[in-house]
């Protein structure tokens, strides 16, 4: 597949860039996919790139002319990896897992376990904005530079807010028996 | 990382998906682009902090961003980690907070995809003022090979340059001399390891002190065997 851009000539150092630069987009996708996606997805990397390499060039092609294609292609990308992304996690969700949800926990464990997740959502919701944003952040496993640019603070009121956030946290679920 | 932080963790993974619905291409578009009025930007990351398969995609995107730095430079770079010197604190009380701040980020729980800051002075609203200090090129991001070499950009008017590595502590394990060069062999005093690696490089402007060195920002690279 080419550019749609180099037409039948020989193309020309700005097209072989381009091309280049969808071709490491290819490979990127795939690997970005691979990694967030998990095992199952790893291995059909090669599949994912063939794919995100022919969706990509679809994507251009569709363009009459691309005014800079630096920021096209990102934005082709971006589409390119949700896109992919989302398939390969419904896939995975709903493939069926060797332990069950519960990792082959008992019925009671399974349910304890479900009552104590609800009572940390319950704890969360209730801490005051800014302390659950940056408590919410940091139990889903995001760090302190991230949680800075998630939400344009510095870093000492990140630090603060999850510090403080997390304290208040555990007091909460400390009254109601849970000990974390 | 306590256990009972881990605890925490699984079972804040285990609640139930939030009832607003998942970001559409177009919002995350936008997210991954900076672009939309900041309301939109705040209501998109509050989804994603509580839903477990669009956190994913954060990262996903997350990382999307920082691999396409290396042969993009104008890949925007509006998610992942805030560059350390946008801490809001002096090159000198900053070091003070490196192994508190180190704490907190090597204190996640599950193991994930390194993420790769890449943090390359840009323009972005958690800078300062810009200053001439070293843009760091590479290693920057996830690299699957150990790095053979560190590499910045030049600096006019430097008598020289002082790279520092530092583990994910915050503990220095390798300084240079000075260096006239804009590239140096990675030490062989510090073997490969898997995981975060933090470096950074001081420039010396010419007739200056070596207390008025200007500092690049802690870059980190992870590497995965």
């Amino acid at each position: 597949m080419s550019s749609p851009h180099a037409d039948a000539g020989p193309l020309s150092g700005r097209e072989t860039r381009f091309e280049g630069m969808v071709r490491q987009y290819g490979r990127l996708i795939s690997t970005v996919v691979a990694r967030v996606g998990g095992q199952a997805t790893s291995l059909f990397r090669e599949d994912i790139e063939q794919q995100v390499l022919i969706e990509l060039w679809r994507q251009v092609d569709r363009e009459q002319k691309i005014d800079h294609p630096s920021s096209y292609l990102y934005r082709a990308a971006v589409r390119e990896t949700v896109r992919v992304l989302k398939r390969e996690l419904s896939r995975e969700a709903a493939a069926p897992s060797a332990e069950g949800p519960g990792g082959g926990e008992s019925p009671f464990q399974s349910l304890a376990v479900k009552e104590q997740a609800a009572a940390v959502e319950a704890c969360v919701a209730a801490l005051p904005v800014d302390r659950q944003r940056a408590v919410r952040a940091h139990l889903a496993g995001v760090d302190v530079r991230e949680v800075m640019r998630m939400h344009g603070w510095p870093y000492q009121k990140a630090r603060n807010l999850i510090a403080r956030g997390m304290a208040e946290l555990r007091a909460a679920l400390h009254d109601r028996g849970i000990h974390g | 990382m306590a256990e009972a932080e881990q605890t925490l963790r699984g079972l804040y993974a285990l609640r139930e998906s939030p009832a607003d619905p998942h970001l559409g291409e177009d919002d995350w578009l936008a997210l991954a682009s900076g672009e939309g009025p900041a309301s939109h930007r705040e209501r998109a990351i509050d989804h994603v902090v509580r839903c477990a398969s669009c956190a994913r995609v954060y990262r996903g995107l997350t990382e999307l961003e920082e691999g396409a730095r290396e042969f993009d430079k104008r890949a925007p770079q509006v998610l992942g980690p805030a560059p350390l010197d946008a801490l809001g604190t002096t090159r000198w009380v900053w070091w003070g907070g490196l192994a508190a701040a180190a704490t907190l980020v090597w204190a996640i729980a599950q193991p994930r995809p390194a993420l790769a800051p890449a943090p390359q002075p840009n323009g972005s609203e958690l800078r300062g003022p810009e200053q001439t200090r070293p843009v760091l090129l590479e290693p920057l991001g996830a690299v699957v090979r150990w790095p053979e070499r560190l590499h910045w950009e030049p600096v006019a008017q430097v008598r020289g340059y002082r790279v520092t590595i530092l583990d994910g502590e915050g503990n220095e394990l390798w300084a240079s001399p000075l260096l006239a060069e804009t590239a140096i062999a990675w030490p062989a005093q510090v073997p490969a390891r898997a995981g975060r690696v933090y470096w950074q490089v001081t420039a010396y402007p010419q007739g200056a002190t070596d207390a008025d060195g200007v500092a690049s920002v802690l870059a980190s690279f992870d590497y995965q065997r």
